[in-house]
């Protein structure tokens, strides 16, 4: 039995169309941040921690966009908020209220360089890789213990100002709460199906075949006897949806 | 034989048996992480609760604890609130204390704990790390080799047994790695009593300074990169033996510690 390759990239779309859902709001949030720079820069001020405090609400109105996000924010590049090495502006959901005062919290990291508990995301992937490549990115799925707590993704999108790069808006994406859209995804698909990310982690699976979180010896490739049709989710995840040759 | 009153005490006491507990479990998790700077003010108790999503009479209750606990003081007046202490320098008569009230069964029985935890998730990790899991752990393991006082050591260490549970994917064998390092790595690293220190340690070889109740960072270091090393190489069974040796042996060096210790005030 063969599953289309028409089958397997409609799939494809649909997961690639789900994490365009979650770029969306961050994209809203880079944007709002590149521009409170850009207008503090145009009035001679310097872009103080209060003055992009400011944007808490459309942090805010975002997370409300996305009920997978545990938290959303911005994280700064080294001098672009008063001339601070590390800035971050995160907020995360408190699990009490929906909308009303205390639904969100600031995130507390230590940014402190001479400490050894220093949180230092300017060696983060998830940092690094919009900077450098000036490309979205989708790290994970992971254990965040210092900052949710969770099994979650955490999405980035780079944020721009006249070409300069001034940091990213980000997003933890929760995996108890975006499993199931996957999950709805990959059921109807008529084989065995598995996605997995560029580090050959399982992300998801329509069969006991592969459990997510572990990973899988090889990339799934289309020469691989194992699959039948192997299509690129994209949205710059580097993900991959391969469906198995024979049923499970 | 096990009657039914006996049975009864198998049952592990509910995760959700208080909020308050859970909310000091939490806190002092986070402290115990380094989440916290040392003298971090806490945020507002109404802010902080709806933070937690706890009630403020739950908070409260367990602010009370974590003062008990040393963990957190509260200064009145207008530069008033609540503050993070995590001392520069642990306790160490205070830690002492608390492995003299151990019994070595008691010890090994913590012991026992962490062979299943750390041997699961070293091999688990070996399986399923990220390449950014490995460089963090080679970078812990340097840590430690480089630590020269008594809390660098304690945070290195305890780090990096919780950044192998982190890269084992596992959500619950990070919290049991958590909770067993916040109860074993600050005795890990104690000093012996000044009489063993000047007497027989002195004497010691230096490999058998481990045994002896010394604490030997370079040794320690060496193991968690043999570790790191078998979880890079994806060979589980390697990290799993590796891991459970390390543990064996950080259990006969507490053992040789408490044994050492100058005065047996198990019951006090």
């Amino acid at each position: 039995m063969r599953v289309t390759p028409d089958v397997l990239a409609e799939a494809g779309g649909r997961i690639r169309a789900v994490l365009d859902g979650v770029f969306g709001p961050l994209a809203v949030v880079g944007t709002a941040f590149a521009t409170r720079r850009r207008s503090c820069r145009a009035a001679g001020d310097e872009l103080t921690p209060d003055r992009l405090s400011g944007l808490r609400e459309i942090i805010w109105r975002q997370l409300g966009e996305l009920p997978a996000a545990d938290g959303a924010g911005i994280v700064a590049a080294p001098g672009v908020v008063a001339g601070l090495d590390r800035h971050l502006e995160w907020w995360q959901r408190t699990g009490s209220g929906e909308g009303g005062p205390g639904t969100y919290a600031r995130i507390r990291l230590n940014l402190d360089p001479e400490s050894i508990d220093l949180y230092d995301y300017l060696e983060m992937d998830w940092f690094t890789v919009p900077r450098r490549e000036g490309r979205r990115y989708v790290y994970g799925p992971y254990i965040d213990f210092s900052g949710a707590d969770r099994y979650v993704l955490t999405t980035t999108v780079p944020v721009l100002d006249d070409g300069e790069f001034i940091g990213v808006a980000g997003a933890d994406i929760r995996m108890s709460h975006l499993e199931p859209e996957l999950l709805a995804i990959l059921r109807p698909v008529p084989l065995p199906a598995v996605l997995v990310t560029a580090e050959r982690r399982v992300v998801a699976a329509n069969t006991a075949r592969w459990i997510a979180g572990t990973r899988v010896p090889r990339l799934p490739d289309v020469a691989d006897r194992e699959f039948s049709a192997v299509t690129e989710v994209g949205a710059d995840s580097g993900w991959r949806l391969a469906a198995a040759v024979t049923p499970a | 034989m096990t009657d039914g009153r006996h049975a009864v005490s198998l049952i592990s006491p509910l995760a959700a048996a208080g909020r308050a507990d859970e909310v000091v479990q939490r806190v002092s998790q986070a402290i115990q992480l380094g989440l916290f700077v040392d003298g971090e003010q806490l945020p507002p108790e109404t802010d902080f609760a709806a933070q937690l999503g706890v009630s403020a009479m739950t908070l409260r209750e367990a602010l009370a604890t974590l003062r008990e606990q040393g963990l957190v003081e509260t200064r009145r007046g207008r530069t008033g609130g609540t503050f993070v202490r995590r001392p520069v320098s642990p306790p160490v008569g205070a830690l002492r204390d608390r492995l003299r009230t151990m019994t070595t069964s008691a010890l090994r029985d913590l012991a026992d704990e962490q062979f299943a935890v750390s041997g699961a998730a070293a091999k688990l990790a070996a399986a399923r790390a990220s390449s950014v899991s490995v460089r963090r752990l080679v970078m812990l393991a340097d840590q430690l080799a480089a630590a020269t006082s008594l809390a660098s050591r304690i945070r290195a260490d305890s780090r990096f047994h919780i950044e192998v549970a982190i890269a084992s994917q596992s959500e619950r064998l990070t919290r049991l790695e958590v909770s067993l390092q916040t109860q074993l790595a600050e005795l890990l690293w104690l000093p012996p009593d000044e009489l063993v220190s000047e007497t027989r340690l002195a004497d010691a070889p230096v490999h058998g300074r481990g045994a002896a109740g010394l604490p030997d960072p370079a040794a320690a270091a060496a193991e968690h990169r043999a570790i790191v090393s078998a979880i890079a190489a994806e060979n589980g069974d390697q990290a799993r033996l590796l891991a459970e040796r390390h543990v064996e042996r950080n259990l006969r060096r507490l053992t040789a510690l408490r044994l050492a210790m100058s005065s047996d005030l198990g019951t006090r």
